[in-house]
């Protein structure tokens, strides 16, 4: 671009600063969400990464049981036998701090003397250890080092006690030193830990002669490697597998891609509303400088140089405004990776370590993602400008007047679009992709849509209005006539509002269908669990617990649950779930099932299991009968016959239900996870529990609860998980306004010599403002009409596909009238918000000067 | 039998009119105390050369801009203490103004134009389209009452600004170059019509212009020259 027409660039920018800001605000935070959700995503797959590489950075495989620990002669072996270097033994599990809120962190022992412990040299953290601290911390039962995160928010010193719980008991650690690293990585690694030789940490968690993990390094390049790995495979028993750290990466990943996914999705959905906005600012921007370009036309400005001119200003605020919108993102970001990683924390497995770590290609992400929202949202007003012809007066109904002609046409490509976004959603695929794909095409159909059916709908208002007289009929009027920028507007605040709609009909949906299947599934009047489980933690109750509940006066029967996590090579990350008979078949919702409650008990007893449906879905098991499946158990490898399939809204792993007594004859376990206790009288259900809670005092960790407090406290995790996706869209909402805020008082300050005729023929300031709200409120009006069956379709999607396909679970779709209400009282707000600045400074303005002639 | 001049109602007084606007920190004095007494009735023409204060009076005298000091009476109302409001209604209802750039509202139809300060009244319906009706027989378009503005030539917009002027039966017409922006044809229709609907109705008119054709008709003419309003002289 040539300097005097940066020239006229810049003081434009400087005249209209207002604008330019808002265009900034609206990419900056554009980007933000995006960067944000990126950062956030990116981190939770380190933080698990990270938390595989607590002892050294340069393990590459881990020696791991399908579902439970393994006898530590393996490692022995492993060493003697095999004669294998580079390993290191690792028993673990999560336990619980009662004074940080019941925070989950790792209780890990391992053998300081074995040889790839902090591999890594002169940054092992366990140099900056005295010897005392290292005998101390071997020769001293319940002795711990204690990362620096939990030191720090816990307040310990060393010397000082820690207590943690880990399933009915309490743990009192000594803390003798506070793990810290100079190594940046290692360091990060190194949270929400407690570590302790490796007799320690199997005495604490019950685990003695047991391990969890086997760290190793084998270079699987060379054949020695290949052939060390072999041997190990020989070597191991059924049930104890060895995997490559990217395998275990890879399978953690998948878990939580869809949930990624569907985050990112959001967040691109902001940028859609984004375009929107930076469109209407900019083509405001050619109309406002119609005439400065038709005079650089006529003196020899070339076309190109006009398109040139306006992509070049769309270049530097997309530039500078995703600048911005990196360093929001980076912030915003801190609060989403705590979101995120509590909803991973709740749905699939448990994070320790929340790490915060912002990659290059995010920065590089945001970067693009503006600068090409703002060149593409750019095309069209550049063109415009650089059609204008070179005489003075231009008039700008031209273009308005092709934009009226051509909303046909654009309707006719938002149906086909639409009817594309249609074809690739009934797809008999199971890609997730896919269908976010059709969710941004038939948003951008609805879009095109927009143009004609404002018009439409503004000549229906013309005519209702009509009683009101001439402003009545004028408004919308005024509407069609601006109909490039208002439909622009009233495009971009229907997308944001039906998005805004069709989440609310989703988590609506999803937690009416999850309440009913709490109360049809949890028919226990008493629950007996640990405080704060962890998802994926081995500990359990006492089985002595059992007794003493049954023989408590006013139990009827007693119910038991045992969860474990499984990590199956077939099938995955899943939970392996033991329950007695009342928990059973009894009050399931099942999609599919063999023969009567009764019978399937029998069989379950025998050799028959279910499954959830999203063990079925993710596992592509059709529910139907002669269905197995194989399970590693302790008496080896089992078949078992899936005999039904029931809904099961609880972690998002996937459920195979097992009968107690079955589960018990093939695994050696006697733990149980929780109680259901069935009352003789409900009536008396109070003296029960208090009874209860007196006779369990000595089990620390325990919490007796009634039917309805679990059921609340379920609904609250429920909400809890949903927490990122309802901020995500209160931002989403944010942009929308600003697009709207920003493209609705350009329209009317533009309009200032209309509204000066106006004040001239003898119009009060307050029925200007009149006109300028009620024009605002009939936008804001069909943006959230519009927005309504818009959201519903969405809805639809989200529900019966989008879930579906991410999470395996199928929903009952509901809906609730104050979801429309909402949707049109906020774009109603937004709308009218928009008003307020152009009424204010009508009020302000000198009438002469808004209508002096030039 | 001449008319003696106390006893027709004087339409419009001006007394000491000072106005005056700071531009780049210096003060220019437009109008330096100017006087002038109009009867109702009068046609008058108000010259001066481009810059000169013609518009800047005339937004004076509609209540569109407020004077520095002095007096503006239309009738028996003083100007000077009225609010924004008040002034509003004096300009809807007593006040018709007739600009160079037409200025129709393009999302209103020719008919609707006419109705709107009448309408911004309060009044609607049968009454106010008939009048609005009879006023663009008047002025020649009453086969154009349901086009928009966007059709019509530049003569027939600026006889749609003329009927809207009339709508709400002013005492006073106030017309800013009206012919400006017309070939001379048109221009001297419009100033006919102008004209002949004032005289009709016996308003006071005063047209601000460099048309040379109404000094001829006007009743009284007016010149600014360097703020002051001096009565009965041609253009430089
Ligand atoms: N709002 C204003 N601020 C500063 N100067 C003004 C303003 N309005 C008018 N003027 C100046 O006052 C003078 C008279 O303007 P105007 O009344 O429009 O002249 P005319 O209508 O006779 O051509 C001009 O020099 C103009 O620049
Ligand atoms: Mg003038």
């Amino acid at each position: 671009m040539n300097y005097p027409l940066l020239h006229v660039s810049i003081g434009y920018i400087k005249k209209h600063l207002l604008q330019s800001i808002l265009l900034l605000i609206g990419i900056a935070f554009s980007v933000a969400l995006i960067v944000s959700v990126d950062i956030a995503n990116q981190s939770a797959s380190r933080s698990f990464s990270l938390s595989k590489e607590i002892l050294s950075t340069k393990s590459t495989h881990h020696i791991l049981g399908t579902y439970s620990d393994f006898d530590e002669e393996i490692y022995k072996s492993l060493k003697l036998k095999l004669g294998l270097k580079n390993l290191a033994p690792i028993v673990e599990d999560y336990v619980n701090i009662a004074e940080l809120d019941g925070r989950a962190v790792k209780l890990l022992g391992t053998d300081f003397f074995a040889d790839l412990i902090f591999h890594d040299g002169q940054n092992s953290p366990l140099s900056n250890l005295t010897q005392n601290t290292l005998t101390e911390l071997i020769a001293k039962p319940g002795a711990a080092l204690v990362s620096s995160d939990i030191a720090q928010s816990a307040g310990i010193k060393i010397g000082e006690t820690l207590n943690v719980t880990y399933g009915s008991e309490t743990l009192s650690i000594e803390i003798i030193g506070v793990l810290d690293s100079q190594n940046d990585e290692l360091s990060k690694s190194l949270g929400g830990l407690l570590l302790t030789d490796i007799s320690t940490a199997q005495e604490l968690l019950g685990k003695v002669g047991l391990l969890s993990q086997i760290d190793l390094v084998i270079d699987e390049e060379t054949p020695e490697g290949l052939s060390a790995l072999q041997s190990i495979r020989d070597y191991l028993p059924a049930g104890v597998e060895v995997k490559s750290k990217d395998l275990l990466l890879g399978s953690a990943k998948s878990l939580t891609r869809s949930f990624e996914l569907n985050l990112t999705a959001l967040s691109l959905l902001a940028l859609f509303v984004g375009v929107f906005l930076i469109y209407n600012i900019v083509s405001f921007s050619v109309i406002q400088r119609r005439s400065i370009i038709g005079t650089l036309r006529s003196i020899g400005a070339t076309r190109r140089q006009i398109f040139k001119m306006i992509m070049a200003e769309a270049l530097a605020i997309g530039f500078i405004g995703s600048l911005i919108g990196i360093a929001g993102g980076v912030l915003l970001g801190r609060s989403i990776v705590g979101l995120v990683t509590r909803s991973i924390n709740d749905l699939y497995f448990t994070l320790t370590v929340s790490n915060f770590s912002v990659s290059p290609e995010t920065i590089i992400k945001g970067l693009l993602a503006g600068i090409l929202a703002a060149l593409f949202a750019a095309l069209v007003p550049a063109y415009e400008a650089s059609s204008f012809r070179p005489i003075n007066i231009l008039r700008r109904s031209s273009f308005e007047s092709f934009f009226l002609k051509s909303i046909k046409l654009f309707g006719l490509i938002g149906v086909i679009v639409i009817a594309l976004g249609y074809v690739l959603i009934i797809l008999p695929t199971k890609s997730l992709v896919l269908s976010l794909i059709s969710v941004f095409l038939i948003l951008f159909g609805a879009s095109l849509l927009v143009p004609i059916s404002t018009t439409l709908l503004m000549k229906l208002f013309s005519l209702i209005l009509s009683p009101m007289g001439l402003i009545g009929r004028m408004s919308p009027r005024n509407i069609i006539r601006s109909a490039s920028r208002t439909a622009v507007a009233i495009a971009s605040l229907t997308v944001a509002i039906s998005v805004i709609l069709s989440v609310s009909i989703m988590i609506g949906s999803f937690r009416s269908t999850v309440v009913n299947w709490l109360d049809s599934t949890l028919t226990a009047d008493i629950f007996i669990s640990m405080d704060s489980p962890n998802i994926s933690s081995q500990a359990g109750l006492n089985p002595k617990i059992l007794d003493e509940v049954i023989n408590t006066s006013g139990v009827d029967r007693v119910a038991t649950v045992r969860r474990i996590s499984y990590n199956s090579p077939g099938y995955g990350l899943f939970n392996l779930v033991a329950v007695t008979k009342a928990l059973a078949t009894e009050n399931r919702e099942f999609i599919w099932k063999e023969m009567d409650n009764e019978q399937l008990w029998d069989q379950m007893q025998h050799n028959s299991i279910l499954i959830s449906e999203s063990f079925a879905y993710r596992n592509n098991i059709e529910p139907g009968p002669a269905k197995t499946i194989e399970l590693q158990t302790d008496q080896g490898l089992k078949e078992f016959d899936v005999s039904g399939v029931y809904y099961d809204y609880g972690a998002q792993t996937g459920v195979l239900l097992i009968s107690d007594d079955l589960y018990r004859s093939l695994w050696q376990d006697d733990k149980i996870t929780s109680l259901g206790v069935y009352v003789s009288n409900i009536d008396h259900i109070d003296k029960t529990v208090r009874e209860l809670r007196t006779k369990l005092s000595k089990y620390s960790n325990l919490v007796i609860r009634s039917n309805d407090n679990l059921k609340q406290s379920a609904i609250k995790t429920f909400d809890r998980t949903f927490t990122v996706t309802s901020a995500l869209r209160i931002l989403i909402a944010i942009v929308a306004f600003i697009s709207v805020l920003s493209s609705l008082m350009a329209l009317q300050l533009e309009r200032e010599r209309e509204f000066g005729v106006f004040r001239a023929i003898g119009m009060t300031v307050s029925q200007l403002r009149g006109m300028i709200f009620l024009e605002n409120g009939l936008i804001g009006l069909a943006s959230g009409l519009f927005s309504i069956p818009l959201g519903v379709a969405l809805s639809l999607i989200l529900i019966y596909v989008i879930n579906l396909r991410s999470f395996g679970w199928t929903l009952n779709f509901s809906i609730e009238p104050r979801y429309f209400i909402e949707a049109i009282g906020i774009a109603l707000i937004a709308s009218i918000a928009a008003g307020i600045y152009p009424a204010y400074l009508i009020g302000k303005e000198d009438v002469g000067k808004l209508i002096r002639e030039e | 039998m001449p008319i003696e001049n106390s006893k027709v109602p004087i339409s419009l007084r001006l007394k000491n009119l000072s106005k005056c606007y700071s531009e780049a920190g210096r003060k220019i004095e437009i109008l330096d105390n100017v006087n002038a007494e109009l009867n109702q009735g009068d046609v008058v023409a108000l010259i001066g050369k481009s810059g000169c204060g013609k518009t800047t009076l005339l937004n004076l005298i509609s209540g569109i801009d407020r004077a520095d000091s002095g007096e503006i009476w239309i009738g028996n109302t003083l100007l000077n203490n009225l609010s924004e409001e008040e002034l509003t209604l004096i300009r809807r209802n007593r006040v018709g103004i007739v600009f160079q750039f037409f200025n129709l509202i393009p999302t209103l139809s020719v008919i609707e134009n006419v109705s709107l300060p009448r309408e911004l009244n309060g009044s609607q319906g049968a009454n106010v389209s008939s009048n609005a009706k009879e006023l663009l027989i008047r002025v020649g378009l009453g086969d154009r009452l349901n086009s928009y503005p966007d059709v019509l030539s530049g003569g027939e917009q600026q006889r749609v600004a003329i009927a809207r002027a009339l709508i709400n039966d002013p005492d006073l017409i106030l017309a800013d170059e009206p012919t400006g922006n017309l070939d001379d044809d048109t221009a001297k229709e419009i100033l006919e019509l102008l004209l002949s609907v004032a005289r009709d109705r016996g308003k006071t008119m005063i047209v601000a212009t460099h048309s040379s054709e109404i000094i001829n008709f006007a009743d009284k003419l007016y010149t600014i020259h360097s703020g002051n309003l001096i009565p009965g002289q041609s253009g430089s």
